[in-house]
């Protein structure tokens, strides 16, 4: 048995379900970094390199917290997640693709890096052999391995539809993982709904985003994300453009814009952009030439190591108003 | 139509032969200046890279100038700039200018759309399949000339006795192979601009250093952009050598990759590839 680490961050969002599922199959143990604090933070900015972006710091942070603590770190070097035969090209930034190399240079001391290459697009059995592979350095078979990925996809579909019926990822992982039940939200007949994209690390991270979802749901406004989305409903918005990105994460955070700006029930978009991301420099203003085209309001936050929950707040509360008042007078 | 292209060195030289006689009239960039770059900055996003706001500017430069088309490339990632034409496009058309970047992707990647726009280039400019052909050859002996002339040039000038004789006579070169309309007057400019550059009075006993320039693609090749970093050496007497010319890259890239040993070569350091802005190939050619 080891002690798997997973950093409470980047890819978490989607995958931890499962990858957790998976190597507790195996009957090792996963140990998660805490939700992005203050000192993970410090600690990532001591440690990376200093013009990478804040999510990057942040990935740094959570693998020094959990250096002591782990046998093996899971950092697997995304490629691509996209299904082999579904006709998507798209890559991952530069940062994800050159992270465990990153991690391995900036921590002489940590134990082994469990950095199978995740490049799904290859082939239908991709995942299996990935699973089996990540597997063999642990130690096990190959028949338990193609075991303990079975189970875990399961629990991935499962995890997917939860996230499809519009329940948060910290959300569903409770009710997945630890059995707890649907929280019922009641949301007023003439709130306002409001699509918030980005990446899952930059919107579902609420430390590092200042808890702006939890702002939105005090204002009993329903939000969407596009991870509520499946797979088919992006793909078409892809069409809409004369060129997809090269980028999984930005592809998603822009097909779910664009979806949730044609919807007449949806008052605005808010984008959650991290500072000095370089495909975000695209991204941005790429939404907000759209949501222009589209008539509807646009707000983009940038976080990074600074942000005040009372800037965020400030913008958040002006816009909610100013949507307020355009539906009053419409 | 009026045709222009970004700048990237001198290849503009051989880019400009090209759209005139496709038969189209040809806006020549202006080297980047302090204005180019203003005006990018102004209306790039913020965290846009250098090239990108350089772009920028040049395309803001020659719609003024009165283009209609930039011809440009395009790319499958990971590195934005296979996605500038898209932005470009998106920003020229918010600013309400009337022009329009027309990419080319890699054949490879989608043969038809590639095939497309080579069609639609070649029909508007009222050209033959032949007569294309032979001017893409052309130009491509150009590239490749121009380079070569450039080459030596980062070579004799650490020797040169009098400051300055190598950019000049570069220039003259240049201006020979601008004015060569067939394979045999480009050969014999390429002969000639060499020749003039091996008779520079020069110093043969001095040892000059040898300093190897690598980095992104566009801030390598275009001198604008790197404050004319190999010819401030090369007077400072040293002699530089870089990673990458366009014609080189053009030979690798499009059709088959010749480029395995580098990336071999940066694999204990950076196990992806590629990453993207010629990463990998500036960490292999440090190793080299």
């Amino acid at each position: 048995m080891a002690r798997v680490g997973i950093p409470h961050t980047l890819a978490y969002f989607l995958y931890y379900p499962f990858w957790k599922t998976f190597f507790e199959a195996l009957g090792h143990q996963v140990v998660v970094s805490s939700p992005t604090t203050r000192e993970i933070l410090d600690l990532g900015v001591e440690e990376t390199v200093n013009d990478a972006c804040i999510p990057i710091k942040i990935y740094h942070g959570h693998v020094a917290s959990l250096i002591d603590k782990v046998d093996y770190m899971f950092c697997p070097r995304l490629v691509s997640v996209r299904l082999h035969g579904d006709f998507g090209s798209e890559t991952f930034c530069p940062k994800f693709l050159g992270l465990p190399d990153l991690i391995r240079l900036t921590f002489t001391k940590a134990p082994p890096i469990i950095d199978t290459r995740i490049d799904l697009k290859k082939g239908k059995k991709e995942l299996e052999s990935i699973c089996v592979e990540v597997g063999s350095r642990l130690g096990n078979s190959s028949q338990e391995s193609q075991a303990a990925c079975k189970k875990a996809r399961q629990v991935h579909r499962q995890y997917l539809a939860l996230l499809r019926q519009g329940t948060m990822p910290p959300e569903a992982m409770e009710i997945l993982l630890n059995g707890a039940k649907p929280a019922s939200r009641e949301f007023p007949p003439d709130g306002l709904s409001i699509a918030v994209v980005g990446y899952p690390y930059a919107i579902y991270d609420p430390y590092i985003n200042v808890g702006l979802l939890n702002m939105l749901a005090r204002e009993k406004i329903k939000i969407y994300t596009q991870d509520m989305l499946s797979d088919k409903i992006l793909n078409r918005e892809a069409r809409e453009l004369p060129k997809s990105m090269f980028w999984y994460f930005s592809n998603r955070a822009v097909y779910g814009g664009l979806y949730y700006m044609k919807k007449a029930n949806i008052d605005g978009i808010i984008h959650v952009t991290a500072f000095a991301c370089g495909p975000d420099a695209m991204v941005d203003r790429l939404l907000e030439i759209e949501a222009r085209r589209h008539n509807k309001p646009y707000l983009s936050i940038s976080i990074d190591e600074h942000t005040g929950e009372s800037g965020v707040r400030t913008r958040i509360e002006a816009f909610v108003d100013m949507l307020r008042y355009r539906r009053d007078k419409a | 139509m009026k045709i222009s292209f970004p700048r990237m060195g001198y290849s503009y030289i051989a880019l400009k032969w090209l759209v005139e006689n496709m038969g189209h009239e040809c806006i020549v960039p202006p080297e980047p200046s302090k204005r180019t770059l203003d005006l990018g900055v102004r209306y790039a996003p913020e965290f846009a890279c250098i090239p990108f706001k350089i772009l920028m500017g040049t395309y803001l430069e020659v719609a003024e100038m009165g283009a209609e088309i930039i011809l440009t490339s395009g790319g499958r990632g990971p590195c934005r700039a296979g996605y500038y034409w898209v932005m470009h496009n998106y920003l020229l058309q918010e600013l309400g200018k009337d022009v329009r970047v027309v990419a080319f992707e890699l054949p490879l990647d989608n043969l038809k759309d590639f095939w497309k726009k080579v069609h639609w280039i070649r029909k508007t400019g009222g050209l033959s399949v032949k007569e294309f052909i032979r001017v893409l050859k052309i130009t491509w002996e150009k590239l490749k000339a121009i380079d070569d002339v450039e080459m030596r040039s980062h070579e004799i000038r650490p020797l040169e006795i009098h400051r300055g004789d190598t950019t000049r006579t570069l220039w003259k070169g240049l201006e020979l192979l601008d004015q060569a309309n067939t394979l045999e007057e480009i050969e014999e400019a390429r002969r000639e601009g060499l020749k003039m550059l091996e008779s520079i009075p020069r110093d043969d006993s001095r040892n000059p250093l040898k300093i190897g320039i690598i980095g992104e693609i566009y801030v390598v090749l275009e001198p604008a952009a790197n404050h004319y970093i190999q010819i401030m050496l090369g007077e400072m007497g040293v002699q530089t050598d870089r990673s990458i010319y366009l014609s080189a890259y053009t030979r690798k890239n499009t059709i088959i990759n010749l480029e395995g040993d580098i990336f071999s070569k940066a694999r204990p350091y950076l196990n992806e590839a590629p990453i993207g802005g010629h990463g990998v190939n500036s960490i292999g050619e440090t190793v080299l």
